[in-house]
């Protein structure tokens, strides 16, 4: 019995079902409907304002009215499915990308998604590092780059769309520089925290798929090929380089290693 | 199981010393440069779930400074679903690191059928929402290895199935699992107002035993039409002048206990939290002074 109305209450809240106004006491010029309104509003209100803490740059992008209205669409189609709210809304990037009212500016869902990245690079855990010693002395001792991989906090962004340069006019309050952007240059990015600051680092086209290769957990040889297939000047140890002095490097966990 | 943890609710860590207040990611950084003369400091277990973050790293800066309590807002107690193991894993790997003074949660739910909502829904007054919220509180303590403290939440309906009041049914839960009671001062002014109940005769229900720490909060009036209003527990303002006066007689009632302020929406500055904080010491300061004077 108790288990029918938490059901129905949650269909109250986000399907609009009435089931659950059955069960509310009525005695009170205050009606069941009003009294669940306030639930109604309390979830809608709570999940929207983490969404536009994750997502500060889209609400400005789209406007404030918008992006409530699209917020409340996607809380509705899925709501949080643990009492950890940390990784709410890492579907909500592609959410807009395929929303219909947005096809006017297709880079939206990518600006989402690049401040999903900013926000889950300030949240996800630190592995032990590779250091530069540690690394030197493998490639010393086997003649072989060390098996790697990027910490969690490391993502890698493509997009058709310059999102980078929307993403800070925008974050800068200079929306008028938008007017003068080409709207269809690329852009490659790696975001990763270093210390307390996330960090984003626009890439060429090379670079991207060395990391982007090393984030899906291929070997270093076939990311430094995917590189090499893009651009045959690649020299991959100044970017390993560039990662290890930034910390960027762990060692893969077993689980994830394929077996030869 | 629960015999394990039918122990005082007493926590040594936080007797005698001044109140404390809700640590919020805005004020880390002040707190750590100017360690305020606050008690302890009470976080969101749920926002420090992810280990090894800068946030995580300045609370445990802190937690060198101050005692830290644990206060859950998502583990859905009362859900007729059971609890969710992995949130209580990570909640024990946060209290092995953290070494809390206090883990508290609420007797409410927000979760069932693999669907969740950030808030604190009401659970029926009545033994089935007993029986499941004591077995649930069980497993989480059993689970923990230690006894928790639950909190009243605010409430803004009663159901119809309910067969008795919020005081009968929390003694009835602290007495079934060994648990405390973690007294929300505002939230019994914000309920008693929306359903209608006296505040006063709540207090003078609860077993004073069974009290571990007060919260205080500010609400917020809501007009619904033109004549009624529904309270909300909003935590954007500061203590509202009656629930200070509830407040004072919660002390006189239970003798003097562990008080936190709380402050999650439009936080003020770390200052005016503080200035919350004193507030409180110095109720507690003269609820003292009377009881000596009455005791001599």
């Amino acid at each position: 019995m108790l288990h029918e109305l938490q059901k129905n209450f949650f269909a109250g809240i986000f399907e609009q079902d009435r089931t659950i106004l059955d069960s509310i006491q009525p005695e009170s010029i205050i009606t069941p409907e009003q009294r669940l309104q306030v639930y109604r509003n309390n979830a809608y209100l709570i999940l929207t304002e983490h969404l536009q803490k994750i997502f500060p740059v889209t609400t400005k992008l789209v406007g404030n009215s918008f992006f409530r209205q699209s917020a409340k669409t996607f809380i509705t189609a899925q709501p949080p499915t643990s009492g950890d709210m940390t990784f709410y809304g890492e579907n909500f990037p592609n959410f807009l990308k395929y929303l219909p009212s947005l096809s006017a500016h297709p880079y939206t869902g990518d600006v989402a998604m690049l401040e999903w990245h900013y926000y889950a690079a300030g949240v996800l855990p630190l592995r032990p590092v590779i250091s530069p010693e540690q690394f030197q002395q493998e490639l010393q001792s086997n003649g072989q780059i060390i098996e790697m991989a990027f910490q969690p906090h490391v993502s890698i962004l493509k997009s058709p769309y310059p999102v980078l340069d929307i993403w800070q006019h925008i974050r800068n309050d200079k929306e008028d520089a938008l007017d003068k952007l080409e709207i269809n240059q690329p852009c490659y990015l790696i975001i990763y925290r270093n210390g307390h600051e996330v960090m984003l680092l626009s890439v060429d086209e090379a670079v991207f798929a060395f990391s982007d290769t090393i984030k899906t957990g291929e070997t270093a040889e076939k990311s430094v090929d995917a590189a090499l297939r893009i651009d045959p000047d690649f020299q991959p140890a100044e970017h390993i380089q560039y990662f290890l002095c930034n910390k960027m490097l762990c060692f893969p966990e077993k689980e994830n290693r394929e077996t030869p | 199981m629960a015999e394990a943890f039918r122990t005082s609710v007493v926590v040594p860590e936080l007797c005698n010393i001044s109140s404390g207040i809700g640590l919020r990611a805005p004020h880390h950084q002040d707190i750590i440069n100017t360690l305020p003369a606050v008690g302890w400091l009470e976080v969101h277990s749920e926002n420090f779930f992810h280990f090894d973050t800068p946030h995580f790293q300045e609370l445990m800066t802190l937690r060198e400074h101050y005692p830290v309590t644990l206060h859950g807002v998502g583990l859905s107690l009362g859900s007729a679903d059971g609890l969710d193991n992995t949130h209580i894993d990570k909640l024990k790997q946060l209290v092995e690191r953290v070494e809390p003074a206090v883990i508290s949660e609420h007797v409410s739910w927000s979760r069932i059928n693999g669907v969740s909502v950030p808030d604190l829904l009401p659970v029926p007054l009545a033994i089935e929402a007993l029986e499941v919220l004591a077995r649930n509180i069980d497993h989480l303590q059993n689970r923990l290895g230690c006894s928790v403290l639950v909190e009243n939440p605010s409430s803004y309906l009663a159901f119809k199935e309910s067969d008795m009041d919020e005081a009968t049914f929390l003694t009835a839960l602290c007495n079934r699992t060994g648990c405390g009671l973690l007294l929300d001062i505002n939230n019994i002014y914000v309920s008693a107002h929306n359903a209608g109940f006296d505040a006063e005769e709540y207090l003078q229900n609860i077993p004073p035993a069974f009290v571990g720490e007060i919260h205080l909060a500010g609400y917020q009036e809501n007009r619904v039409d033109d004549v009624a209003e529904i309270y909300i527990d909003a935590h954007n303002q500061p203590v509202h002048p009656p629930v200070w006066e509830l407040y004072e007689m919660a002390l006189s009632i239970f003798g003097d206990k562990p008080t936190l302020i709380e402050w999650d929406n439009d936080l003020p500055p770390l200052q005016v939290l503080l200035e919350e904080a004193f507030k409180a010491d110095d109720v507690r300061a003269r609820r003292t002074r009377l009881r000596s004077n009455n005791a001599a």
